[in-house]
């Protein structure tokens, strides 16, 4: 079951009354676990003991390390190396344990040696990245003296499968999502609207502009041989809005459905693409894992507070832990070092900055912000084309041919059509809205607008929307 | 830290549950709103079709809203049977033309698609229900084999989507866009189908029909798809619901309706099948009868009107293509029926 399904919006109402009807927030959890492990069941009912059980070490082992005290250290960094090894060892199997063998082999091969392989070919479990991690905050804040564990099973089995977070975040911080299952949910009517109105919003990227990009993407990518440069960079552009547009909306579906429960998630994308240098694009892409990083490998490791090339170095690595987090190929690796090298050389990952109204709050950027959006936006498609192509020699073979534009005939308007009009109206929409958190702050209109709205969306998206089934990319993570 | 973890169960305030009880209220108003509004357009589009179809994605426009728009003329509704000739052909006037004949020139439009099904029958009668000039009749076939495994699970012969979507251009489109399947099987379930004869289990599919083996099997594979095609049991077909449907549609529609069911090469069958068999293949055509007779139009039942040397099918590849000669039996046989009606919806 997927946010861009029927089933998915007949589910939602059902949970919501069922949910709302029940008379205590325990009650409450029990349900939202059930319905959680529906939803995740639908894709693939094999895996759910797998969260389910993973789930259960974790919140075990986590309170035997509260148990050991603060007299036994010995014992609670054994406790949370178990949290670790159950965390991490189930990503390392069903991740990366063919993509560890398959490499080696190949490395072997540079030497002469053609060893017999065999790989597991397990199917990735979807969202093992995001529910993995979110369950690590736990055992680590724990550990750290950060949190305090609890002992209700059912809340933090809840916390860690909460469906609409599980298979694509935001990834949430305990200390921030835990302390929801435990206490009683109010129904707040306003934002249960501002909710639907994110969804919505959600889906109208996800429809309409990432799938739609979807079809220019895979022209290109899919058949990579005798492409010119100009068809690369239009891709190039495609990608960078399709995968915005798949992840954040579905991020945006996540926010806004957890909030008809009564629960606050994590803001995941502020406006990306206007951000003036790659350290600011880094604190408005996918925060919530920027924010893990920063938290739990890039502060552990010094931060910035380390001498001048250590701290570049730190920040190196965590790029390029996120590029491995992303997948198991090399070009994830190539995409995170790329990345890396490029925040390092900046400083850090910059200054904090004012995350709503990204270059000013003028109706046009100034001239040298718009510069500045330009390139970072080009970097970042230089990154993508890394993250989308096949292999890393496919990625490099499609960048060379960029230097060749200028040498190459300008492509027409109805070549360019299908990617500039999803792009140009998603940019221009989101400059407009880009002082609030989402595209489509319904709360603020009348009832009759919103209406008028909701309807005209639903319309364009069953006239305009991709009939083919475009997987959310960030399944695969 | 996080403080006082322990006191998990708490009353879930009662003016919370009221006020997530009227949200969803005010949900389900906005939802009859919302699909009002949207039913509302998509009868515009239905009878605007012309000015409003072609900013419709998907929408048919071509052959129904032409249809309804020019008014005096007979509409002839089916499969690949309506348009095909035989390479052997003399006379190479399609079936829709041999009526015209038949009917003194009298204005015959046929609107058909490769192994379509009544689902879109009934979509397309629908349709002609609503447009503006709507035509003086309506003739539609009934293809009994569309109703067997081999044709009624086919992934690629199921047109309900398209179906829905000439019917509610709005709504069907947004389900496809929202990865509605329309319980469309996948090819691996098509082809692991279980063929029952009489209710009981003959084999799967692609076990019995063997496409591999081309349109001259040996025997054995021969029988296979006859057993298939002609004495599965057509009452576990899903079309058979939508044959009811279309059938009470074509009795309340204000046009005469004409239903006929396709000639099928009843010789070839019988020299296939065994007599056990072929009782499935008599229950399965009792059951189309059966449907056809709920009708208050004259109906036509050509099963057994067109001799096995009229059709122009390979022996081992059992299909309803006709030769001339069954071509000009079927025309007649409707013509005779049309005839009977007198002067149209005199009935």
């Amino acid at each position: 079951m997927t946010f861009d399904s029927v089933t998915f919006f007949v589910f939602v109402p059902v949970v919501f009354l069922v949910y709302w009807m029940l008379p205590t927030t325990r009650a409450q959890n029990a349900f939202l676990l059930v319905a959680s492990y529906v939803f995740y069941g639908a894709w693939n009912w094999r895996y759910v003991p797998l969260i389910f059980v993973t789930s259960l070490i974790e919140w075990w082992a986590v309170l035997e390390m509260e148990a050991a005290g603060p007299a036994a250290p010995r014992r609670r960094k054994f406790w949370l190396g178990v949290t670790l090894a159950v965390n991490l060892g189930t990503l390392a199997v069903f991740k990366y344990l063919d993509w560890g063998i398959e490499s080696f082999a190949a490395l072997l091969a540079l030497f002469g040696l053609h060893p017999s392989i065999a790989t597991l070919g397990l199917v990735l479990p979807v969202g093992i990245s995001f529910h993995t991690f979110q369950a690590l905050t736990y055992g680590i804040d724990v550990y750290r003296g950060r949190e305090r564990p609890t002992r209700d099973v059912v809340a933090f089995l809840a916390f860690v499968g909460f469906f609409p977070q599980l298979v694509a975040g935001p990834i949430e911080k305990s200390s921030h999502l835990l302390p929801q299952f435990l206490r009683a949910r109010r129904f707040d009517s306003a934002l249960a609207i501002d909710g639907l109105g994110q969804m919505l919003y959600g889906l109208i990227l996800k429809c309409l502009v990432a799938d739609r990009l979807a079809e220019v993407v895979d022209a290109v990518f899919d058949a990579p041989a005798g492409r010119g440069p100009w068809a690369v960079l239009i891709a190039s552009w495609a990608f960078a809005f399709q995968i915005y547009g798949d992840f954040a909306g579905y991020s945006h579906m996540a926010i806004g459905c957890a909030r008809l429960f009564g629960f606050s998630l994590a803001q995941n994308f502020a406006y990306p693409y206007f951000s003036r240098s790659p350290g600011e694009f880094w604190h408005r892409w996918h925060m919530s894992l920027s924010g893990w990083f920063r938290d739990y490998v890039y502060i552990p490791l010094g931060g910035s507070r380390v001498p001048w090339l250590r701290a570049r170095l730190n920040v190196f690595l965590v790029f390029l832990l996120s590029g491995i987090w992303h997948g198991a190929a090399w070009t994830f690796v190539a995409w995170g070092a790329y990345w890396g090298v490029l925040v390092a050389l900046q400083g850090s990952v910059g200054p904090r900055t004012e995350l709503r109204s990204p270059m000013g709050h003028g109706l046009l950027p100034k001239l040298t912000d718009l510069i500045a959006a330009l390139v970072v936006f080009h970097i970042a498609c230089i990154g993508w084309i890394f993250f989308r192509a096949d292999t890393v020699e496919i990625a490099w073979s499609l960048l060379s041919r960029l230097p060749d534009l200028a040498g190459s005939a300008l492509p027409t308007f109805e070549e360019l059509r299908p990617a500039l009009v999803p792009i140009g109206l998603i940019v221009a929409w989101e400059w407009l809205c880009r002082h609030q958190l989402h595209g489509l702050v319904l709360r603020r209109l009348t009832p009759m607008t919103r209406l008028a709205l909701v309807i005209v969306a639903l319309v364009v998206i069953a006239d305009c929307g991709v009939i083919r089934t475009v997987p959310f990319i960030y399944f695969q993570f | 830290m996080t403080g006082a973890r322990e006191r998990t169960d708490s009353h879930v305030a009662r003016e919370d549950r009221l006020a997530a009880l009227w949200f969803a209220a005010r949900g389900l108003l906005v939802v009859a709103l919302v699909g009002g509004t949207i039913l509302g357009l998509e009868r515009a589009i239905l009878t605007r079709p012309a000015l409003l179809g072609p900013w419709v994605t998907d929408f048919p426009t071509d052959r129904v809203v032409e249809l309804g728009t020019l008014g005096s003329q007979i509409v002839l509704i089916g499969d690949s049977v309506v348009p095909t000739t035989a390479t052997s052909d003399q006379d190479t006037r399609p079936l829709p033309r041999m009526l015209e004949s038949e009917l003194d020139g009298l204005g015959v439009r046929a609107v058909f698609g490769a192994a379509t099904g009544v689902e879109l029958y009934l979509a397309w009668l629908r349709r002609l229900e609503l447009v503006p000039l709507p035509p003086t009749m309506v003739i539609i076939e009934v293809n009994p084999r569309s109703f067997s495994a081999h044709w009624d699970r086919n992934p690629g012969w199921l047109f309900y989507e398209q179906a829905a979507m000439t019917e509610h251009p709005i709504f069907a489109r947004l389900a496809s866009v929202l990865e509605w399947e329309w319980e469309r099987p996948t090819d691996a379930e098509y082809r692991d189908a279980p063929v029952t004869v009489l209710g009981q289990v003959v084999g799967t599919v692609s076990g019995l029909e063997r496409h591999e083996t081309g349109q001259d099997p040996p025997p054995e594979i021969a029988r296979g798809r006859y057993l298939v095609r002609y004495a599965s049991d057509y009452a576990q077909s899903r079309r058979m619901a939508t044959l009811h449907e279309l059938v009470d549609e074509a009795s309340g529609c204000a046009f005469p309706v004409l239903i006929f069911i396709t000639p099928i090469d009843v010789e070839a069958i019988r020299a296939h099948l065994t007599p056990e068999e072929l009782v499935g293949v008599e229950q399965n055509l009792a059951l189309l009868r059966g449907e056809l007779a709920r009708s208050r139009w004259p109906t036509v039942d050509a099963t057994e009107l067109v001799p096995s040397v009229d059709f122009d099918h390979p022996i081992g590849d059992p299909h309803e293509h006709l030769e001339a000669a069954g071509r000009l039996a079927l025309a007649r046989a409707l013509g005779s029926a049309i005839e009977s009606l007198g002067e149209f919806g005199a009935r």
